[in-house]
């Protein structure tokens, strides 16, 4: 009975692995797979236990010169020292009990200081406590019955996260097309309105030609100064060359105007085919909407700015978004990847497309100001199509 | 300063002298000759080669802007280009020529001047002095692509073909601009060619794969992203 609970165990884990790693980088399958190998390890031995909290210690290390917020990292690594240093010493007494508490409350301070996807974390708790409540049972059926347990709960923890976020982010899309048809509208509205002036030049210029030819050149210059203050009136800010993206940085700035929000604009790209139109709207989109709500959140009396940049360099598609943010703002760098509101998924969307282009990305931030910057290859574009 | 306006559109000739007129002064005299063609230019040029600034529309009847261009760069690697475009025919060609900008029309004075005031500052353009055959050949560094270490010499890639030096490159990099930068312990590349970034290698416009060694890939990244940021300064339009 023993033997085929750890079978069990072995499998499931390996499982989980193959449905959650999959595709691999050679890099992540090294790491994540002596991760499951040690744990499965540990299952079987209290030396190989200790091992694996070592590792486990080792990995916060490395995590904490990573960091930006190096605390929690720190206080992590030295409770998984302490632990492994416990194992090794104790036999399973009433002593591992206090163990067990002392990881659970472990889990919840990283809980609590990191922002992390919340049912997983729950999930994780529970994995935790059945893992070591398996040393504290010497039934072998019981173990059994835990260890399936264990297995059962990762594979249904990590399906119902992969499904939570695709189910949200599917609603994002949906949203996204709906954004689509408002920007289509746009671009039509703005050719509507370009057809009329073509349709009226015949009448301008023989109204011109009658002034002139009567002479008139006063009435026939204050005729052309009208004519010029209309078309202002319908000529948008930006004419990128591109009608999609015109539409999606013309109604973001609109945004900005009404706002009150100075902006700064430079938008050219031509007219030849760029990145997938709706690709496009939800990069551009995105960003300017991230920045638009970092700017309104400012305090009334910090300087705000909107700035546009978007141009084709040599070979590259290089947008550039600047935006001021409250002084008080504090950025979280793992936002992306842990929070999923619209904002997170708007960052984890930009993320994906531009990785789909094989883009670079690049945040900075300084107090008061954060910079996007985004390049991707039109070689590589053009090649794909 | 001579310039030379390439420009099928005689309106456009036209304003352009207007306000280079505007421009000319005593202490900054300005001769301006219009042509309109690619050809007419191309055949005045082969004669000629005495002018400080080329203006080049991209849209002529016969060849293009970009293929004149091309053909200027040929006999001329140095004079200074700049390309008018409308919205409509903005070209990216993969072949760079080391123009100082592209010009949306209409120009405008600000414009001109900003122009004007780039050819000034960089009317000389930056040499690469190899030792090929005990003979000193100049290869202007913006057609260089990448130096790489082979065998104990230096293989110079640029657009068109490829030296051999014999040097280190510890040597050379004195004579280097700020656009290249060491990506591994035999590379240097100029930051103009490259196309993609990922985590251990770099491609560059024509498709080449190059790789980029783990302490260098952060610098290399910066260094890309900085160079593009530059541009988007001192772009024209």
């Amino acid at each position: 009975m023993m033997i085929y609970s750890k079978l069990t165990f072995t499998l499931i884990l390996a499982l989980w692995f193959i449905h959650h790693y999959w595709p691999l980088t050679v890099k992540k399958a090294v790491v994540e797979f002596s991760v499951v190998l040690i744990g499965v390890a540990a299952t079987y031995n209290p030396i190989a236990l200790t091992i694996y909290f070592l590792g486990l210690a080792i990995f916060y290390v490395i995590r904490i010169f990573r960091a930006k917020n190096k605390l929690p990292d720190i206080i992590i690594t030295i409770s998984w020292l302490i632990l492994a240093g416990l194992v090794s010493l104790l036999s399973f007494s009433w002593l591992s009990w206090v163990l067990l508490l002392f990881t659970l409350s472990l889990n919840f301070y990283e809980l609590r200081t990191q922002q992390h996807y919340l049912p997983l974390n729950i999930m994780t708790l529970i994995f935790d406590v059945l893992i070591l409540t398996l040393f504290l049972v010497v039934s072998p059926t019981l173990q059994f019955i835990f260890v399936v347990l264990a297995g059962l709960m990762t594979l249904i923890t990590t399906s119902l996260i992969h499904y939570l976020f695709q189910e949200t982010d599917m609603v994002f899309a949906r949203s996204l097309d709906k954004m689509m048809t408002n920007y289509t509208q746009e671009v039509q509205s703005l050719y509507e309105g370009m057809r009329g002036w073509r349709h009226d030049y015949h009448d301008h210029l023989q109204t011109l030609k009658a002034y002139l030819d009567q002479q008139q050149v006063k009435e026939a210059r204050h005729y052309l100064d009208d004519l010029e203050d209309k078309l202002e009136e319908v000529d948008p800010v930006v004419h990128s060359g591109n009608p999609v993206l015109d539409a999606v940085v013309n109604s973001k700035l609109t945004l900005a105007e009404k706002l009150n929000i100075p902006t700064n604009v430079k938008v050219f790209v031509g007219t030849q085919p760029l990145i997938d139109d709706v690709d496009l709207v939800v990069i551009i989109g995105n960003l300017m909407d991230n920045a638009i709500e970092a700017i309104s959140e400012q305090a009334t009396g910090e300087k705000k700015l909107l700035r546009v940049y978007i141009s084709i360099l040599k070979q590259q598609l290089y947008i550039s978004i600047t935006n001021s943010r409250p002084d008080t703002q504090i950025i979280d760098p793992e936002y992306a990847s842990t929070k999923n509101d619209k904002r997170g998924l708007g960052i984890r969307r930009i993320n994906h497309l531009v990785a789909n282009y094989s883009g670079m990305i690049n945040r900075q931030y300084q107090p008061g100001v954060f910079v996007t910057e985004i390049m991707l290859p039109l070689a590589a574009i053009h090649a794909e199509k | 300063m001579k310039i030379a306006i390439v420009e099928d559109n005689h309106q456009t000739q036209q304003q352009i002298i207007t306000l280079l007129t505007a421009i000319d002064s005593a202490s900054q005299p300005i001769n301006a000759t219009c042509f309109n063609s690619g050809e007419a230019f191309l055949f005045e040029f082969s004669e000629t080669q005495n002018f400080d600034l080329i203006l080049l529309d991209i849209q002529l009847g016969g060849q293009d802007g970009m293929t004149v261009a091309r053909k200027i760069r040929k006999s001329d690697p140095q004079v200074a280009l700049a390309f008018l475009s409308n919205y409509d025919d903005y070209v990216f060609d993969g072949y760079d020529v080391g123009a100082l900008g592209y010009i949306m029309k209409p120009l405008t004075a600000d414009k001109l001047t900003a122009l004007l005031q780039k050819v000034e500052l960089q009317t000389q353009v930056a040499y690469f002095l190899a030792e090929i055959d005990n003979e000193s050949i100049k290869i202007p560094l913006f057609d260089i692509i990448y130096f790489e270490v082979q065998n104990h010499q230096i293989n110079i890639h640029t657009q068109t073909k490829t030296y051999q030096i014999n040097a280190q490159l510890k040597e050379i990099q004195p004579q280097l601009t700020a656009d290249f930068i060491q990506i591994y312990r035999s590379l240097i590349v100029n930051l103009s060619f490259i196309s993609q970034l990922t985590n251990n290698a770099l491609t560059l416009n024509d498709g080449t794969t190059l790789p980029v060694s783990r302490q260098q890939h952060t610098p290399v990244k910066q260094a890309f992203l900085a160079h593009y940021r530059g541009l988007a300064h001192d772009d024209l339009f």
